[in-house]
């Protein structure tokens, strides 16, 4: 008999886009292990606070894990210095978290979205063992390299500034275009709207269901 | 080769969870014990129902008992709800495969949440765990699922989900190889749990080709 592999991959595809003064965060809602779809309706965001957004796709269970992990760390965080933790502190967080486990690691590919000190949109990403760097945009998960291709095509040589609509635009139609293309991503999608000084907006868009 | 549990297919309905499993235990493609009961009432409002190994299920439970009953020592007057037990399965399930030893089950909880409304979840063998409004496993997630997803509204009434279940059932049976004629029907309400006893599915093979060939 075969050893026994501790890994699966439920797919589905993430993306972040940062701007001046806002970011978006957002990701499909589709669970799947190998040809079956598990559920329609398993979220891959995770709110740690009205400025910080994460994003994980990979193995669901390892996910689940990675965020309970966080959540205590941030409270003992709250406790020990009596306000929330920042990003630039959650970023460094996440990395260690995941790196604590390099010989065992968490199957999943994160990206942080926040608003930073100076009121930036920035957006982190991450690889499976915590190696992590600061971007304006990123994207993770089965429908990385589609979504990526779109993103660089309109982001990379972008004489003006973006404007927080055209980001929103933007995400939602990498997302469809991935469903298009990709069988683990699909069913519905959901953002997370960061602007500086305001609590994140949360909206949900439909995608394609086969 | 052990001895293995086959589908399960769980809907919830209005005012309530229906589930059903078939009485088989399976040893490879041998059946092996007919009449074994794979929907578990746990307490007084949740149902467990497991595919895949016996034996892990059995141990799981054991585990359980051992939770439930640090519980009761407490004598707070707590007692957990499914929503509890799914996510206590979760954690169980996922520290025996961090562990490089799982426990080889897929597990369906139905009851009710600390408000009292239905709960349905799924859990797998990885600690992969989920909330829904139906689910299935073993080949009834490929036969039985695309036929609920047809059909199943949230306003669908008792009788509606236990014609719907029997249909799912009578195609499992024709196809699923493992797959017992012999099913029990459970469902999780207001009132509590209840399991029936096993009742025959006939299936009409008069329309196999094999008859015509004779």
């Amino acid at each position: 008999m075969g050893e026994f592999s501790p890994y699966v991959d439920n797919g589905g595809t993430t993306l972040a886009i940062a701007g001046p003064d806002f970011v978006v965060i957002a990701g499909d809602t589709r669970l799947s292990t190998g040809y079956s779809i598990l559920s329609r309706d398993v979220s891959k965001l995770f709110k740690y606070s009205d400025s910080i957004v994460m994003a994980s796709s990979g193995m669901q269970a390892d996910i689940a894990e990675l965020r309970k992990q966080l959540l205590f760390t941030i409270e003992e965080y709250r406790v020990d210095n009596e306000r929330d933790i920042e990003l630039d502190a959650f970023y460094r967080l996440l990395a260690t978290v995941l790196y604590g486990k390099r010989f065992f690691p968490y199957y999943s590919f994160n990206i942080l979205a926040g608003i930073s000190k100076e009121g930036k949109g920035v957006v982190y990403s991450y690889d499976a063992i915590g190696s992590a760097d600061a971007r304006t945009y990123g994207a993770a998960g089965s429908g990385q390299e589609l979504v990526i291709s779109i993103l660089d095509a309109a982001l990379k040589r972008k004489p003006d500034p973006l404007s927080i609509d055209e980001a929103i635009e933007l995400g939602k139609s990498a997302l469809k275009q991935a469903t298009e293309r990709e069988i683990h991503t699909g069913d519905s999608g959901e953002m997370y709207i960061i602007r500086a000084g305001r609590p994140a907006e949360y909206i949900t868009f439909k995608l394609r269901k086969d | 080769m052990t001895l293995s549990g086959g589908s399960i297919i769980a809907i919830k309905y209005k005012g309530g969870v229906m589930m059903t499993a078939d009485t088989l235990l399976s040893f490879g493609r041998m059946a092996r014990y007919r009449g074994f009961s794979r929907i578990r009432s746990f307490g007084d409002n949740t149902l467990i129902s497991f595919t895949g190994d016996h034996a892990d299920f059995t141990t799981l439970m054991e585990e359980m008992e051992k939770e439930i009953e640090h519980d009761v020592q407490q004598d707070d007057g707590v007692v957990l709800n499914a929503s509890e037990i799914h996510t206590l399965l979760t954690r169980i399930l996922y520290h025996h495969r961090s562990d490089m030893k799982p426990k080889w089950t897929y597990l369906i909880v139905a009851g009710s949440d600390k408000d009292g409304k239905s709960f349905l979840g799924y859990i797998d063998l990885y600690g992969t765990h989920f909330e829904c409004d139906y689910t299935a496993t073993g080949y009834a997630e490929d036969l039985a699922l695309p036929m609920i997803r047809r059909e199943w509204n949230p306003e669908i009434t008792e009788d509606q989900a236990a014609a719907l279940l029997q249909k799912c059932v009578k195609v499992c049976v024709a196809r699923d190889c493992k797959q017992s004629s012999d099913i029990q029907f459970a469902k999780v309400s207001e009132t509590g749990t209840s399991l029936s006893r096993p009742v025959k599915i006939d299936c009409d093979w008069s329309v196999a080709s094999y008859k015509e060939i004779e």
